[in-house]
């Protein structure tokens, strides 16, 4: 029933995300042609003006992708699980458990596909002899232009000596993910619990949790700050540092899910 | 006749406030059962544990045998006073996903009841008055070849010409070997249909006859008893 759900959830979602892929990879090509244009002719008013009206709206459309890959996650677990839809949600032959989980794989791959289609738009931004031109703007920062050494080397050699620091980091990111939105399922299945002004109230409890998790991270640097580190290479710190932050993602999801799942098993108050 | 539904003390609470108290009763297979009660009598409550929306602070109940939950909700085909399809499918779409997610559901039934009522299966959700989708949530419920129907006021918003249709959806499309509890107010208009009658008041079981009892004992239609009980 999982995948059942999962099919669902994704199809339902994907109507929301798609006019904003779309929209991000069409303004960034429109974006592009207009970078070429303005390169290619003279000064104009007419095209300054067609430029800015463009980038406004591209910049305004990549911002609605950045926050809409957790936004519309939340958006879909709320109406489907606490509004009127919930009477449908909440009486399929489904475990509770199953419906989280459906929604928040669900989530996490679209606000993957959100990074992947900004970063397509950067590179359709990008691509050609403006590439070479960042790239070459990037090996004068890092003040490498006349090493023999070329970018990509430097990464690789950098990747080889920091694989399981980037393998944590990476693991870290994927947990992050997961675990924003699980923050926000929290919320909203205690503040449905309430009889009124549930969203609200929702807001105000995720505010209250997020201050909460600063105390624990404020805990965890000073419990880092505080161990021995003699004798230990940077390398070795930052492992152990990010290890530490990585468990404290994992244990405090797993609690945010337990209670969200057992709200929504026992404690559900539809209107 | 078997039983389907028992409950054993079922108590529901919303804070201090007690919708169920103490409740006892069984429902046998093949009945239409009328569950009836003034407003803020526990009805809904009632229905919505069934369904399993809601779980009771103490007591037993249980649907064919077993205690709610997925098994259960495979059996039990509920339909609430709202109206739950998302607004941004088509028909195809809900109907797609009753085929998905319940094994009892008749696409055949779901076909011939559309077509009697004139709904289109590319007609969007949204564009649907309030009593056209009350009707299609009906026609999705009565579809699933269920063993209980829980139906929370089922025909209060619509035009009495699809009444007189939804009440014959009911009786001619329910399976022998399942029970329907309706839940209305409207007891004048499905009276006919009933089998059994239920009454509750503050959450405490008032009455559980057959229609026949009834009229046998007091003399009286099930709406003039209503009307006697629940006296203002």
């Amino acid at each position: 029933m999982l995948g059942k759900l999962f099919k669902t959830e994704f199809k339902a979602s994907g109507r929301l995300y798609l006019p904003l892929f779309i929209g991000v990879i069409f303004f960034a090509v429109v974006e592009r042609i207009m970078l070429e244009i303005m390169e290619n002719t003279d000064d104009s008013l007419v095209l300054n003006i067609v430029f800015g009206v463009i980038t406004v709206i591209f910049v305004l459309i990549i911002i609605s992708v950045c926050v809409s890959g957790q936004f519309i996650s939340i958006y879909r677990f709320y109406k489907s699980v606490f509004t009127d839809e919930g009477y449908l949600t909440n009486t399929l032959p489904v475990s509770s458990s199953s419906i989280i989980i459906s929604k928040l794989l669900v989530g996490v791959l679209y606000t993957v596909f959100s990074y992947l289609v900004l970063m397509v738009s950067g590179f359709i931004m990008v691509a050609g002899h403006l590439l070479t031109d960042a790239l070459n703007g990037l090996r004068i920062s890092f003040g490498i232009e006349n090493t023999q050494i070329s970018l990509m080397d430097f990464a690789i050699s950098s990747i080889v000596n920091l694989r399981l620091t980037l393998t944590i980091l990476a693991v870290l990111i994927i947990a992050a993910l997961f675990f924003n939105i699980l923050m926000f399922y929290v919320a909203f299945a205690i503040g449905n619990m309430a009889n009124r002004k549930k969203v609200l109230l929702s807001i105000i409890i995720y505010i209250g949790i997020v201050n909460v998790l600063s105390f624990i991270s404020a805990g965890v640097a000073v419990f880092v700050d505080w161990l021995t580190w003699d004798n230990v290479l940077m390398v070795n710190v930052i492992n152990i540092t990010l290890a530490i932050i990585l468990a404290v993602i994992v244990v405090i999801g797993l609690v945010c899910f337990f209670v969200t799942n057992k709200i929504i098993k026992s404690k559900l108050n539809l209107e | 006749m078997s039983e389907i539904l028992k409950c054993t003390g079922l108590t529901k609470k919303y804070g201090s406030l007690v919708a169920l108290n103490n409740l006892d009763l069984s429902v046998n297979k093949g009945q239409i059962i009328g569950l009836l009660g003034p407003n803020g009598s526990g009805k809904t409550t009632l229905i919505k544990l069934i369904a399993g929306l809601l779980k009771q602070n103490s007591g037993e109940l249980t649907v064919n045998g077993e205690k709610i939950g997925i098994n259960t909700k495979k059996i039990v085909s509920y339909l609430p006073e709202r109206t739950y399809i998302p607004d941004w499918m088509r028909v195809i779409d809900i109907i797609k996903m009753f085929e998905n997610f319940y094994e009892d559901f008749n696409l055949e039934k779901v076909k011939t009841m559309l077509d009697n009522l004139g709904i289109k299966f590319n007609q969007r959700i949204k564009a649907m008055s309030k009593g056209t989708k009350e009707k299609l949530q009906l026609i999705l419920v009565m579809s699933r070849e269920a063993q209980l129907y829980l139906l929370d006021e089922p025909i209060a918003g619509v035009d009495p010409a699809a009444r007189d249709y939804i009440l014959r959806t009911i009786i001619t499309n329910y399976n022998p070997e399942a029970a329907v509890i309706i839940s209305t107010h409207l007891i004048q208009d499905i009276e006919t249909v009933l089998d059994d009658v239920i009454m509750i008041q503050n959450g405490n079981l008032k009455i559980h006859k057959t229609v026949d009892e009834i009229r046998e004992e007091s003399g009286k239609s099930v709406d003039e008893l209503f009307r006697e009980v629940f006296r203002c």
